[in-house]
């Protein structure tokens, strides 16, 4: 296909394959070389660019999804100086402050720090450093880098907001055989009209999953549907006694929704736990959902909040609760024809308490070992609503129902946490590491009610 | 102290401006015209005899070049310490992802497909993993009994030590597999010339091991076989010896084909097959007297080497050396073995075997104390080494800073405040602890290697200065500090002295980039280059003004006679005008290399020693098991800091790693000899968020080699973060971890084991 990308301010047209990665597409395609590829499956952040302003991992994105857009890549940021480019103050700090070892993390982390930077001029040390939390670097141990940003920070980087943050809108432009099977709908209708006639094509979301899979050789599609552009799969709303949040909402914009941190500010939590910046600028909630894996952390809040999942098709819509919509591990009840639309929450009523937990392998960008979402109703001293949802412990996260019951209806006691506790433990039947994980999950749940005591 | 013009301050790095704008060209960056991918036929298996190699007649092979061991244009060993290793397995595969055969094609999915009509018959044999399996010899990987090497130490009585012994302290302990993660992957690349010469370029740390790998295969002089390191995005030792084996691949492409030919790996391709550290465990035993003092010793250190030697000699030598750790003990005897398994071979991480022994005799520092009921500083304090002393090498002991280092660590930290309140306990899940450690890190090459490698640097004047070494700066910033030096070394500023990225057609051999020996022996050998420089000068302008050289002096950067004087730079111009272009050489005197005896295993082992006490502090969280490193204090001894910002960077990305090692790095063998993971969210290292805060601290106490007084800094901050980190989890737990990485699921364990954590 022919793609037309605005990249740092300039309009480029490459030939290139749909699905190939913008990350090729810019060192290959367009010989910028300064965008690295350390991992290649969103693991690193070295391949971090701008997209529309926003900080992603270039080995993520496919080339469809970036037709239209604005990029931004190192080189972008430098000043244009007498005949050879000159470091902005960004890059300038990072060469004073002693960040720069092998500089193969650089450009990466230089792009996560301008991300960090428009979106917050003057950050906290601890702000910086989640904001570089999806960025490796070996060689310098992060001091030197953290110094560095809040360096430019404190010299009023950046003078000027990024001027381009908006490509043309252009649509890529398929070959006759691509034509057949690649699509970049712009309304619903026409996505639903689409899959009718191809439900064998993959819906394209953030592609956090997809691209790595596809890198693996896990997943090949022959044909695929973008979904980016269709502005009726986006948005989060409060509907009477529901939010609604549009399949393609990202992790990025549930963090940054006004809404949700007031009014479900769980979800916000477990969303900002979820990746590292790069990967929640993109990860959708949609997809996390239809992803249907047992590590998948947001399936595990959604089941403890009671969410449900509307589908929609040429035929319409319909609405299931998640524990039908998630089948098995890898499987949905979606049928062929139909995709997600939007996740419905039931908004937790007053003095309701919920609670997302997750123990990773590390502090940040790690999949979940174990994770738990609690959510608690009293009525005076009694539980009178009480949900909690286990992951990574199964096939597909699951409602412990057992300990649900257990507790129902009693008062919050140092003997109803440890009833809650054991139940829990005996409940769940982990495949790896099982007592490790029953073990911590006994202690996170004898711990939510010890602290409500 | 001494005033310096540029040693002491920290310039801006020289090769920054063009890394943050992303234009340093790594590997993968740069343009080769008309280049062919290389691809490797990897065995599937740990261990069989190779039956065929069987090439699918549905491939039309023609648009490929393909090699195996049968038609190897050359001889078939990799050169490192013992030239054991194949380029391509000839009869058997010893180890999963050895190399069968190589494909080079036009692009990427002409060699993906080649290399998927490729299969390789092999009849499985047994495998082993583990140096027990091995050591039982049913299962033979390597020479006769599968130990590749064996050194013994034995230094006073050990015997009438445990005779008269009020306590005999016995443990055990572990160390992992370790990846070196340099965050740019390997890569090579091999361009034939027109004259039949090679050009080598791409990622290393050691451009003349490649150079010298290249030459003892290929049987080609060395003048045409010419290496260019690209600029090196991290090494760790990683980029030691691995980039010989890539380069021969290539290079054999190149010659096959006629095109320059370039290997890429991809990380999960990168993590499965290149050398890792190697794992250890260590047994140690101990006569003790009740107050902490040590006097007998006794260690049993074993590496996993893997399939063949590369460097496990040297990192076995080096664990020898520092394995008793920074402390006086009269009677030692320390027995170490290196045994080969069907693993990818071990090679080269940071520290080079000290971090495996020095983990081990700091934990059992701590376990002392604890069966003693005295503080773990305390024991440490009463055997620590002090000027004079003795190592069980027989090396008489110069320079000793071990115990400063530890008492400032334990006094910046607060150390044994917060012990004492740590060991409490506390409400809720979050346990804090603080832990502490000493080590030492020997600066050069092991024994004599630095008298016999003949470490040559240059400076030409051409109109400017540039400064010639066969070291690659591969981050750690030996192309910014070796100028510095030299600049100081000649009243110059940093920048007018050019350094430019080594390229073996252009410059000296000055070694590899490894064992902590850039700045010490390579600065040391710039300042002999720049006083072979002024001597050049100083007899230039004698002739010209008619007097004796003698009556020229050179003091505060410039030349001067009675009546004039001159810079360096108008001395070197003059000199330049008059007669052409010139160079100089430096070379290392033989009284700063060390003297060693390897077959007694006897003598001065390193002629310096840096040293290194860090603080480290933890919150565990008993719900979950996770340690999350709070803040590390670490006071480092390390003769002279050059550019003190980048000794700072060097420290923490050093120890982070190390802190990585100690709780989430986890890396073991698979039952089918593949490593556990392949790709990076199977093998974790820190995040901004698993850092604690750095507190640095670097005390400056010249040695007399080094340049400047400089010692070997790059592997020390490698040596004790993580006895000090586990340490920390005993304070704040009570549990003895013996194992890293102490992963979640250990702890937990333990902490079962010990029943719970309320104390
Ligand atoms: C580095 C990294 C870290 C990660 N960390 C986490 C983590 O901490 N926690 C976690 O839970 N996940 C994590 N993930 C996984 C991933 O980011 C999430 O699962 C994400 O929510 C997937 O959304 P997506 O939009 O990227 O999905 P995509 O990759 O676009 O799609 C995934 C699958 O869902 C299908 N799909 C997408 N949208 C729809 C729809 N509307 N209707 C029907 N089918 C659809 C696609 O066809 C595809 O099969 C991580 C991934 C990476 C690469
Ligand atoms: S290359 Fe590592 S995140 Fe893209
Ligand atoms: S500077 Fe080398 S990885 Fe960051």
């Amino acid at each position: 296909m022919k793609m037309t990308v605005t990249v740092n301010g300039r309009k480029r047209t490459v030939d290139v394959a749909p699905l190939a990665r913008l990350l090729d597409v810019l060192r290959d395609g367009l010989a910028l070389k300064g965008t690295k590829e350390g991992c290649g499956d969103g693991e690193c952040g070295a391949c971090a660019i701008l997209l529309d302003g926003l900080l992603v991992n270039a080995c993520c994105v496919p080339a469809i999804q970036a037709t239209g857009r604005a990029v931004v890549t190192i080189e972008g940021l430098a000043e244009a100086g007498e005949g050879r480019p000159e470091p902005d103050r960004l890059q300038q700090a990072f060469v004073d402050e002693g960040a720069v070892h092998c500089g193969f993390c650089t450009p990466g982390m230089i792009m996560a720090s301008r991300a960090l930077l428009e979106e917050r001029p003057h950050p906290s040390e601890s702000e910086i450093r989640v904001g570089l939390s999806g960025s490796l670097c070996r060689c310098t141990g992060y001091g030197t880098i953290v110094a560095a940003v809040a360096k430019a920070a404190g010299e009023g980087y950046p003078e000027r907001p990024l001027p381009w943050k908006s490509g043309g809108g252009e649509r890529p432009l398929f070959s006759p055989d691509e034509a057949e099977r690649f699509f970049v709908p712009e309304s619903l209708d026409e996505a639903l009209a689409i899959l009718h006639r191809h439900p064998d094509a993959t819906v394209l979301a953030g592609t956090t999953d997809l691209l790595p899979d596809m890198k693996k050789g896990r997943a090949a599609p022959e044909r695929a549907i973008d979904l980016l552009r269709v502005p009726e799969l986006k948005g989060i709303a409060c509907d009477g006694s529901v939010i609604r949040i549009g399949a393609c909402t990202t992790n990025g914009e549930i963090i940054r929704s006004p809404l949700l941190r007031e009014r479900l500010p769980v979800l916000v939590d477990a969303a900002s736990h979820s990746g590292a910046p790069a990967i929640q600028n993109r990860a959708t909630l949609g997809g996390n959902v239809a992803n249907a894996s047992g590590a998948a952390d947001h399936l595990v809040l959604l089941l403890a909040l009671g969410a449900s999942v509307t589908v929609a098709s040429v035929r319409g819509e319909r609405t299931l609760p998640l524990e039908d919509f998630v089948v098995a591990y890898r499987k949905t009840a979606c049928e062929p024809g139909e995709l997600i639309r939007e996740i419905v929450i039931p908004l937790p009523p007053e003095g309701s308490l919920q609670k997302w937990i997750k123990r990773g392998s590390r502090q940040a960008l790690t999949l979940s070992r174990v994770s738990l979402a609690f959510h608690l109703e009293r009525e005076g001293e009694r539980i009178k609503v009480f949900r909690l949802a286990a992951g990574s412990m199964s096939p597909v996260p699951l409602r412990l129902t057992e300990t649900e019951r257990a507790v129902t209806g009693r008062t919050i006691t140092v003997e109803t946490a440890r009833l809650a506790a054991e139940t829990a433990r005996s409940e769940i039947h982990p495949r790896k590491s099982p007592d490790y994980r029953r073990a911590i999950t006994a202690n996170l749940v004898r711990r939510f009610f010890e602290e409500l005591i | 102290m001494p005033q310096f013009n540029v040693i002491g301050t920290s310039p801006p790095r020289l090769d920054g401006r063009e890394k943050v704008l992303g234009q340093a060209p790594f590997i993968a960056d740069v343009p080769i015209p008309g280049c062919w991918v290389g691809g490797v036929v990897a065995s599937p298996v740990p261990h069989g005899r190779i039956r065929a190699i069987v090439r699918d007649p549905a491939f039309d092979w023609s648009r490929v070049v393909f090699v195996d061991a049968a038609s190897l244009p050359c001889r078939n060993f990799v050169h490192m310490v013992r030239d054991d290793f194949p380029i391509l397995a000839e009869e058997k595969v010893t180890f999963v992802t050895q190399a069968v055969a190589l494909v080079a094609g036009p692009d990427r999915a002409t060699v993906d497909e080649a290399l998927r009509h490729v299969t390789v018959d092999i009849e499985p044999l047994p495998a082993v993993f583990s140096v027990d399996e091995a050591l039982k010899g049913e299962v033979v990987v390597w020479g006769e009994d599968n130990v590749i090497d064996e050194y013994r130490i034995d230094r006073g009585d050990v015997k009438k030590a445990f005779a008269e012994a009020d306590l005999v302290v016995e443990g055990d302990y572990a160390t992992g597999l370790h990846e070196q993660l340099y965050l740019e992957n390997q890569g090579m690349a091999a361009i034939p010339r027109d004259d039949g010469s090679l050009e080598i370029v791409g990622s290393m740390q050691c451009p003349y091991y490649v150079q010298g790998a290249l030459e003892q295969a290929l049987g080609l002089a060395p003048e045409r076989l010419r290496v260019k390191p690209c600029v090196t995005g991290g090494g760790f030792g990683g980029k030691e010896d691995y980039p010989s084996v890539l380069a021969l691949w290539t290079a054999v492409l190149a010659l096959k084909s006629g095109r320059p030919v370039r290997i890429l790996y991809e990380r999960g391709q990168d993590l499965q097959s290149t050398p890792k550290r190697h794992p250890s465990t260590t047994r140690i035993r101990t006569a003790v007297r009740r107050d902490g003092t040590i006097t007998g010793l006794e260690i049993e250190l074993r590496f996993n080497g893997g399939a063949f030697t590369t460097l496990s000699r040297v990192v076995q030598q080096r664990g020898m050396l520092h394995c008793q750790g920074a402390y006086r003990i009269a009677n030692v005897a320390i027995h170490s073995l290196t045994v080969a398994t069907n693993m990818v071979p071990s090679g080269a991480y940071r520290g080079f075997g000290a971090p495996q022994g020095l983990f081990a005799i700091e934990r059992h520092m701590d376990r002392i104390a604890r069966e003693l009921a005295l503080d773990p500083l305390d024991v440490r304090l009463k055997n620590i080494v002090d000027e004079g002393d003795t190592f069980p090498c027989g090396q008489k002991l110069k320079g000793v800073f071990a115990r400063q280092v530890l008492e400032r660590a334990a006094e910046l930290s607060g150390y044994r405040k917060k012990r004492a309140l740590y060991a409490q306990g506390s409400e809720g899940p979050l346990r804090r602890g603080i832990g502490l450690s000493v080590a030492f890190h020997g600066g050069g090459f092991t024994g004599s290697g630095e008298a016999t490698m003949g470490t040559v640097v240059r400076i030409d004047y051409d109109g400017a200065f540039s400064l010639h070494v066969s070291s690659t700066d591969m981050g750690q910033g030996a192309l910014t500090v070796l100028p510095m030096i030299a600049a100081e070394a000649l009243g110059l500023r940093p920048d007018e002295i050019a350094a430019p990225r080594p390229d073996t057609a252009v410059c000296p051999n000055s070694g590899p980039t490894v064992a902590s020996r850039t700045t010490m022996y390579v600065g040391r050998v710039v300042t002999e280059a720049c006083k072979a420089l002024i001597d050049e000068l100083r007899t230039f302008l004698a002739y010209q003004e008619g007097i004796s050289p003698r009556a020229i002096a050179f003091t505060k950067g410039a030349l001067h006679c009675r009546s004039r004087s001159w810079t360096v730079a108008q001395a070197a111009r003059a000199r330049c005008d008059a007669q052409g272009p010139f160079s100089v050489e430096g070379r290392l005197p033989q009284e700063a290399a060390a003297c060693f005896n390897l077959d007694r295993f006897e003598g001065e082992a390193y002629r310096s020693y840096a040293w290194i006490a860090q603080a480290v502090e933890v919150a565990v969280n008993v719900d979950t098991y996770e340690v999350k490193p709070l803040e590390a204090t670490i006071v480092a001894e390390i003769g002279r800091a050059i550019h003190p910002v980048l000794v700072e960077g060097q420290i923490a990305g050093g120890f982070l790693q190390a802190l990585g090692w100690s709780h989430i790095e986890d890396l073991t063998v698979t039952p089918e000899g593949r490593f556990s993971a392949d790709q990076l969210n199977a093998y974790l290292i820190p995040t901004t968020l698993d850092t604690p805060q750095w507190h640095i601290d670097v005390m400056e106490e010249p040695c007399d080699v080094g340049a400047y007084g400089a010692k070997g800094l790059g592997e020390l901050p490698m040596n004790g973060a993580a006895p000090a980190a586990l340490s920390a989890v005993e304070n704040a737990t009570g549990v003895f971890g013996t194992e890293i990485p102490l992963t979640g699921e250990k702890l937990f364990r333990l902490i079962e084991a010990q029943g719970g954590t309320e104390r």
